[in-house]
C-alpha cells in the first residue's frame, strides 16, 4: 500500500486553561490511509476537533510530528499553512462554510484565486456536477438551502484535488434526510475519485458511512473499527461515555 | 427582558463601546454649549458704576419683529436683533418715572466714551480697554464716587476725575489735564478726584450742562438710576407697569407689522443684572455666547443624531441573528422593542452622565479660549449651572432611544426562520421608502442650491448650512445605492487590477452594501461639512480682503488710539500741505427691516458713515451716484440691495445704531460691499447715532511729505500707510476665523469618533468572514489586502460623494458673496481632508482587522 495521506507521530497537544493544563491530545500516532474515507469518534472533550486540526494543520501539536503526504506540517508557519491548505486540504464545516458575498461559482473557485491559480475547467465542471449544483452556479449563499450549501463546500473542497478533505460535523446542522445525502455524495467520491477524506462526527449514523472509524477518549485513540455498522459504533461510543463518565 | 439584555452584554462590548463613546461626546459637546449659551444669558460682570442704585433703566438694548395683529392681544415677538450702539431715553420720562409708587428719587444718567490724554498725546488707559466715560457729577452718587480730595465741578472747564485714572495719569487736584471728547481735545482744571477706582470702567466727571453738550442728544439720556427704600424688584414691576414695557429681561424696539415702528421702551435692570447696563461690551459678548453656543450646540445635537443613528443602526445589524433566535424561542416583536428600547435608554443615561464633567470642562475652557481671544470680558466668568446638564442627559438619552428604536424597527421585522441561516450575509434589499425619502433630500438640496443660485444675495450664502444638511442626509438614506453604483462603476477595474484583494473587496462591497453605506456616511458628513466650512470661509475671507484692498486708494489712514477723532483733526487733515482729498469714515452697524417671503424680517448689517465725495476709496458704483450721498439718503452693496429689493431711487427702512428708525432713499449701488460694509450713509447723518460721535478714520490721499504731517495732526492719532492699513484688516479677519475653525475642529474630532466606531464594529463583526478566509487558504496578508481595498473603496466613495456635496454648496455660496461661482480652495486644504479621509478609513479598518485574525481561525469559523 502507498504512503498514508496523513501520518500523525506521538502527537501532544496541551492547553494552558488558567492555571491547569489541558492534554487535549497524549502522544496520538495514527496513519490514515489514501483513498479512504475515515472517522473520528468520540464524547465531548475526547479530543477529536483537536485531532482534526493537527491533521489539517490548523494547529501545531506541542510536541509530535504530522506529515500531509510527504510534507510535513507540524513545524510550519501560518502563511505556509494557510499556502498548503489552499492546494493540499479540503474543508468542510459544520456552517458558515461559504463568503456571503461571493456567488457558488467564485466560493468553489476562491482557493484558486488565493492562489493565483487556475483551476482545471473540466474537473471544475465534473465536481459541479457531482454535487449537483449545475444550474446554481450563479446562487449566492444565502440564496441555498442548508445542504446546499454544504454541497457547494463540498465542491469547493475538491476543487483543488487535495490530498485530504477534512470534515468538522459537516451534518451537525442538516435534517438527517439531507445529512443522509451529503453523506452520500462525499461517500461516493471517495468511492469514484479516489479522494481520501477525514470526517469529525459524533454522529454514529454519519461516522457508518466511513471506511474506518477512530474512537478517541481522553485524547488516546482506543479502538479502530473497519466499516461498522452504526449499531455498532453507538454501542461502542456509549461505553466509551460510561467509561469516561466513571473515570 | 433588560435582564437578558444584560446578560448579551458581554458579546457586544465593542459596539456597546462605540455608541457609549459617541453619546458621550456628544453629551459634553452639549453640556459645554449649554455653558457657553447659559453663560451668555446669565453670566453677569460686576455692578460697579451702578452698585447703589436699585433699579436701573436704559435704552433699548435691541430691535424686534412683532406680531400684533389685534391690539388687545399680547405681542408676539418674532425676531430679535442687538442694537450695534447705545440707545438713549428721553429726558422727560424722568417725571413719569418720578409718579411710580415707591420711587423716591429718579437720577438721570449721561454715558459718553472720552479720553484722558497724557502729556505726549496718547490716551491713559482706562481701567478696561476702551472703556474711559464721561458722566456728569449729578450722577457719581448711582456708585458712589465720593470726593478723596478736592470739590466738585463747578464751571465747564473744570472736571473730577476717578482715583485710578488720576493714579495712572498722575494728575492731581488743581492741575491741568486734557480730555478727548465730541467736540475735540480740550483742556480742564481737575477739581477733585474722586473714589473708588473701577476694575471695569474709569469715570471723568464733567458738570451737568458740559456732560449735555458732550454727551450731544439733547433732551436725551443714556439710562436713569431710579432710588426707592422697597424692594427693587416691586419697583421695577411698577415701572414696568407704569410704562407698559413687556415683563422681559430688556425691552425692544417695537415694529409694528404694517405702519411705523412703535416707540421704543426702556430695558429695567435690578440686582446682578445691573452689569449688564453699565457695560455694553458685556453684553455684546452675551449676544456672542449665546449665538455660538446655539449655532455649535445645533451642529453637535444634529451630527449626534446622526452617528448615534448610525452606529446603533449597525449594532443592531449584528445583532440580528440574536434577534432572531430570541424571535424562534418566543419573544414577540414588542419585547424586543422593549427590551431594545430599555437597553438604549440606560446606555443613553450613562453615556449622557459620564459626558456632563468633560463637558462642563470644555465649556469652561471655550469661555477661557474666548476670553482671552478678546470675544468675552475678562470679568466674565462661566456659569455652570444644571440646565445645560439636564438638557445633554435629554437629548442624549432622546438621541439613543429614538436611534435604537429606528434600529429595531427593522430588527423585528426578522422572522424567526431566519434565525439559524447565514446571519452574515446582508438581510433584505434596503427599502423603497428608504429610497424615496433620499431622493426627496436630493430633490430638496438640490432644489435649494438652484434656487440659492438664482437669488443670489447674502440669503444664497446662509442657505450654504442648510444645503449641506440636506445633501449629506440624501447622501446617507441613498448610501447603499451609492455604494452599489459606485462598485459598478469602479469594481471591474479593481477587480482586475487586484485579483485577491480588489476582487474580494468589490465582491464584499457589493453585497454588503448597508454596512459599507453606514461606515460611508460619517466620512461623508465630515468631508462635505469640513470642505463647506473651511472653503466657505475661505472664499469670503479671500474676497473681503481682495475687495478691501482694490478699494482702499488711500495713501495714509489716520486712526483714532482714544473713543474717536474729533472733527478738528479731519478739518486739519484737509488743510495740511500735499493732502488732496480726505474722507472721514465711521464705522456703524444698522439694522435692515424688510419683507422675506412674506415676512418683516430684520437683519443686521455692517455700516459706514462717510463724507463724500469720497477720497481714497473705491466702492466700485454700479449705479446711481455716491456724490448724492447727503442728507436722508444711503448707498447699498449690489447684495444688500439685492435683499431688500430695491434699486437707485427707492426707500429702504433701516434702523441705526441707536435704534433710530430712518427712511433714507437709495442713491447708489456698489460691488465691495464684503471689503468695507453692505450699507454706507452719509457721516452726518450716522454721527449723532453712535456712541462716541467721532469719525473713527480718515482716509487720505495725499503725497510722500503729507505723512509726517498727519502724525502732528494732534493727540491720539495713528497714522497708518497703505501696508499697515492692510495688515490690521487682516488681524480683525483672523479672529472670526479662529471661531469658525473651533467649530469645525469640534465637529471634526466627533465625526472622527464616529467613522473610528462604525469601522471598528464593522471590522469586528465579521470575525468568521476572515477566519473562513484563512481557513481555504488565504494568508494574513491576503485577508488585509481585501480590508484595505475595501477601505480605498469606502474613502474614494466617500471623498467622492462629499466633494460632490461640498461643490454646489461653495458655488452657492460663492455666487451669493462674491457673484462669482467660483469658490477660493486651498489645495492642500483638500489634501489634509483626502489624507483624513484616508487615515482614517485604514486605521479603523486595519487596527482592528489586525486583532481579529490573531487567534485560529478554526476557532473563530464555529462562532
Amino acid at each position: 500500500m502507498s504512503l498514508p495521506a496523513i501520518r500523525m507521530n506521538a502527537v501532544t497537544k496541551t492547553y494552558k486553561q488558567g492555571a491547569r493544563v489541558v492534554h487535549a491530545l497524549r502522544e496520538v500516532t495514527a496513519a490514515l490511509p489514501r483513498g479512504r474515507f475515515t472517522a473520528v469518534m468520540g464524547p465531548s472533550g475526547s479530543g477529536k476537533s483537536t485531532f482534526l486540526h493537527c491533521a489539517a494543520g490548523l494547529d501545531t501539536p506541542t510536541s509530535g510530528t504530522v506529515h500531509l503526504g510527504e510534507v510535513e506540517i507540524s513545524r510550519m508557519s501560518e502563511t505556509q499553512l494557510s499556502e498548503l491548505r489552499r492546494d493540499r486540504a479540503g474543508f468542510v464545516f459544520q456552517s458558515f462554510n461559504l463568503i456571503p458575498a461571493l456567488t457558488v461559482m467564485e466560493n468553489i473557485t476562491l482557493p484558486f484565486r488565493l492562489a493565483g491559480t487556475r483551476p482545471d475547467p473540466a474537473w471544475l465542471d465534473e465536481v459541479v456536477r457531482r454535487v449537483g449544483l449545475e444550474n446554481r452556479t450563479r446562487h449566492r449563499p444565502s440564496q441555498l438551502s442548508g445542504g446546499q450549501q454544504q454541497r457547494v463546500a463540498i465542491a469547493r473542497a475538491l476543487a483543488t484535488r487535495p490530498e485530504v478533505v477534512f470534515a468538522d460535523e459537516p451534518t451537525g446542522a442538516l435534517d438527517p434526510v439531507t445529512a443522509a445525502d451529503v453523506l452520500g455524495l462525499l461517500r461516493r467520491l471517495v468511492d469514484t475519485t479516489g479522494q481520501t477524506a477525514v470526517m469529525v462526527t459524533h454522529d454514529p449514523v454519519a461516522a457508518a458511512h466511513a471506511d474506518q472509524v477512530l474512537f478517541l477518549a481522553d485524547g488516546v485513540i482506543v479502538e479502530e473499527l473497519l466499516s461498522p455498522s452504526a449499531g455498532e459504533i453507538a454501542r461502542r461510543i456509549s461505553a466509551l461515555g460510561r467509561r469516561t463518565a466513571a473515570a | 427582558m433588560l435582564r437578558l439584555a444584560f446578560a448579551t452584554l458581554r458579546g457586544r462590548l465593542s459596539s456597546l463601546a462605540g455608541s457609549f463613546l459617541a453619546l458621550l461626546f456628544a453629551a459634553a459637546l452639549v453640556t459645554a454649549c449649554g455653558l457657553l449659551v447659559e453663560t451668555g444669558l446669565r453670566g453677569s460682570t460686576p455692578t460697579e458704576r451702578y452698585a447703589a442704585t436699585p433699579v436701573v433703566l436704559t435704552g433699548p438694548r435691541q430691535a424686534s419683529v412683532v406680531k400684533n395683529d389685534a391690539s388687545d392681544e399680547p405681542v408676539e415677538v418674532t425676531e430679535t436683533v442687538p442694537l450695534d450702539e447705545p440707545s438713549t431715553l428721553p429726558t422727560s420720562l424722568a417725571t413719569r418715572l418720578r409718579q411710580v409708587d415707591g420711587v423716591q428719587d429718579v437720577v438721570p444718567e449721561l454715558t459718553f466714551p472720552v479720553a484722558l490724554l497724557a502729556g505726549d498725546g496718547s490716551a491713559v488707559p482706562g481701567a478696561a480697554p476702551g472703556a474711559t466715560y464721561g458722566h456728569a457729577w449729578d450722577s457719581a452718587r448711582l456708585t458712589p464716587y465720593t470726593l478723596r480730595a478736592g470739590r466738585a465741578p463747578a464751571a465747564s472747564g473744570e472736571v473730577v476725575i476717578d482715583a485710578g485714572l488720576a493714579a495712572r495719569a498722575g494728575l492731581t487736584v488743581g492741575v491741568r489735564a486734557r480730555v478727548l471728547g465730541r467736540d475735540g481735545v480740550r483742556a480742564y482744571t481737575v477739581t477733585g478726584i474722586a473714589g473708588p477706582g473701577l476694575t471695569g470702567q474709569s469715570a471723568v466727571f464733567f458738570t451737568a450742562g458740559r456732560a449735555a453738550e458732550l454727551f450731544g442728544h439733547a433732551g436725551r439720556v443714556s439710562a436713569f438710576g431710579v432710588f426707592g427704600p422697597g424692594d427693587p424688584d416691586a419697583i421695577k414691576d411698577a415701572i414696568a407697569a407704569k410704562l407698559g414695557i413687556a415683563q422681559e429681561r430688556s425691552a425692544r424696539v417695537s415694529l409694528g407689522v404694517k405702519g411705523a415702528p412703535a416707540e421704543a421702551g426702556p430695558a429695567v435692570y435690578t440686582g446682578g443684572e445691573r452689569g449688564q447696563a453699565e457695560n455694553p461690551r458685556a453684553s455684546a459678548a452675551r449676544e456672542t455666547l449665546v449665538a455660538l453656543g446655539g449655532s455649535l450646540g445645533g451642529i453637535a445635537v444634529m451630527v449626534a443624531a446622526f452617528v448615534v443613528a448610525g452606529t446603533f443602526g449597525l449594532a443592531q445589524r449584528q445583532r440580528r441573528s440574536e434577534i432572531a433566535l430570541l424571535r424562534a424561542v418566543g419573544a414577540t416583536p414588542a419585547q424586543i422593542r422593549s427590551m431594545t428600547g430599555n437597553e438604549a435608554l440606560l446606555l443613553g443615561i450613562t453615556a449622557s452622565a459620564a459626558g456632563l464633567l468633560p463637558g462642563v470642562a470644555a465649556g469652561r475652557w471655550l469661555v477661557g479660549e474666548l476670553t482671552a481671544e478678546g470675544l468675552a470680558p475678562e470679568a466674565f466668568a462661566p456659569v455652570v449651572g444644571p440646565v445645560p446638564m439636564l438638557v445633554a442627559l435629554a437629548v442624549g438619552t432622546a438621541t439613543a432611544w429614538l436611534s435604537a428604536r429606528g434600529a429595531v424597527r427593522r430588527a423585528t421585522r426578522v422572522r424567526p426562520t431566519e434565525a439559524l441561516g447565514e446571519a452574515a450575509a446582508e438581510p433584505h434589499a434596503p427599502g423603497r421608502g428608504r429610497l424615496i425619502t433620499g431622493l426627496v433630500f436630493l430633490a430638496l438640496g438640490t432644489g435649494l442650491c438652484g434656487l440659492a443660485m438664482s437669488v443670489a444675495g447674502e440669503t444664497a450664502a446662509m442657505s450654504a448650512g442648510g444645503i449641506v444638511i440636506l445633501l449629506v442626509v440624501a447622501a446617507a438614506l441613498l448610501g447603499p445605492w451609492l455604494v452599489r453604483s459606485a462598485v459598478a462603476l469602479a469594481g471591474g477595474l479593481l477587480a482586475r487590477t487586484s485579483r485577491v484583494g480588489g476582487y474580494l473587496a468589490v465582491a464584499n462591497t457589493r453585497t454588503a452594501a448597508g454596512r459599507l453605506a453606514s461606515v460611508v456616511s460619517p466620512l461623508i458628513l465630515m468631508i462635505a461639512f469640513a470642505g463647506a466650512t473651511v472653503f466657505a470661509q475661505t472664499t469670503i475671507g479671500e474676497a473681503t480682503a481682495r475687495q478691501a484692498a482694490e478699494g482702499t486708494r488711500a495713501d495714509y489712514v489716520v486712526q483714532a488710539a482714544g473713543p474717536g477723532l474729533p472733527p478738528e483733526v479731519a478739518r486739519a487733515a484737509r488743510a495740511v500741505p500735499g493732502v488732496t482729498g480726505v474722507t472721514e469714515i465711521i464705522d456703524t452697524g444698522v439694522i435692515g427691516d424688510y419683507e422675506e417671503l412674506g415676512d418683516r424680517t430684520l437683519r443686521s448689517y455692517r455700516a459706514f458713515g462717510l463724507t463724500v465725495p469720497a477720497h481714497g476709496l473705491d466702492l466700485d458704483v454700479r449705479a446711481g451716484s455716491l456724490d448724492r450721498l447727503r442728507g436722508t439718503t444711503v448707498a447699498l452693496s449690489t447684495l444688500a440691495a439685492g435683499s431688500f429689493g430695491v434699486s437707485v431711487g427707492d426707500k429702504v427702512r433701516l434702523r441705526l445704531g441707536d435704534g433710530t428708525p430712518v427712511t433714507p432713499t437709495v442713491v447708489a449701488l456698489y460691488g465691495r460691499g464684503l471689503g468695507f460694509g453692505d450699507v454706507a450713509l452719509p457721516h452726518d447723518l450716522v454721527r449723532g447715532h453712535t456712541g462716541s460721535g467721532m469719525t473713527d478714520r480718515l482716509l487720505v490721499v495725499g503725497d510722500a511729505s503729507a505723512g509726517g504731517r498727519l502724525a502732528a495732526l494732534g493727540p491720539a492719532v495713528t497714522v497708518l500707510d497703505s501696508r499697515d492699513a492692510s495688515a490690521a484688516r487682516d488681524e480683525a479677519m483672523e479672529l472670526n476665523n479662529w471661531v469658525n475653525l473651533l467649530a469645525l475642529g469640534l465637529i471634526i474630532v466627533f465625526i472622527a469618533i464616529s467613522v473610528v466606531n462604525t469601522l471598528v464594529m464593522a471590522t469586528a463583526g465579521r470575525a468568521r468572514e476572515f477566519a473562513l478566509l484563512r481557513l481555504v487558504g488565504g494568508t494574513r496578508r491576503q485577508v488585509l489586502g481585501v480590508l484595505r481595498w475595501e477601505a480605498l473603496l469606502v474613502a474614494a466613495i466617500a471623498l467622492v460623494a462629499g466633494t460632490a456635496i461640498a461643490v454646489p454648496t461653495l458655488m452657492a455660496v460663492s455666487y451669493g458673496v462674491t457673484g462669482s461661482p467660483i469658490p477660493y480652495v486651498r489645495a492642500e486644504v483638500c489634501l489634509a481632508v483626502a489624507a483624513l479621509t484616508l487615515g482614517l478609513a485604514f486605521a479603523a479598518t486595519l487596527l482592528p482587522a489586525r486583532a481579529v485574525l490573531t487567534g485560529r481561525p478554526a476557532d473563530r469559523v464555529r462562532g
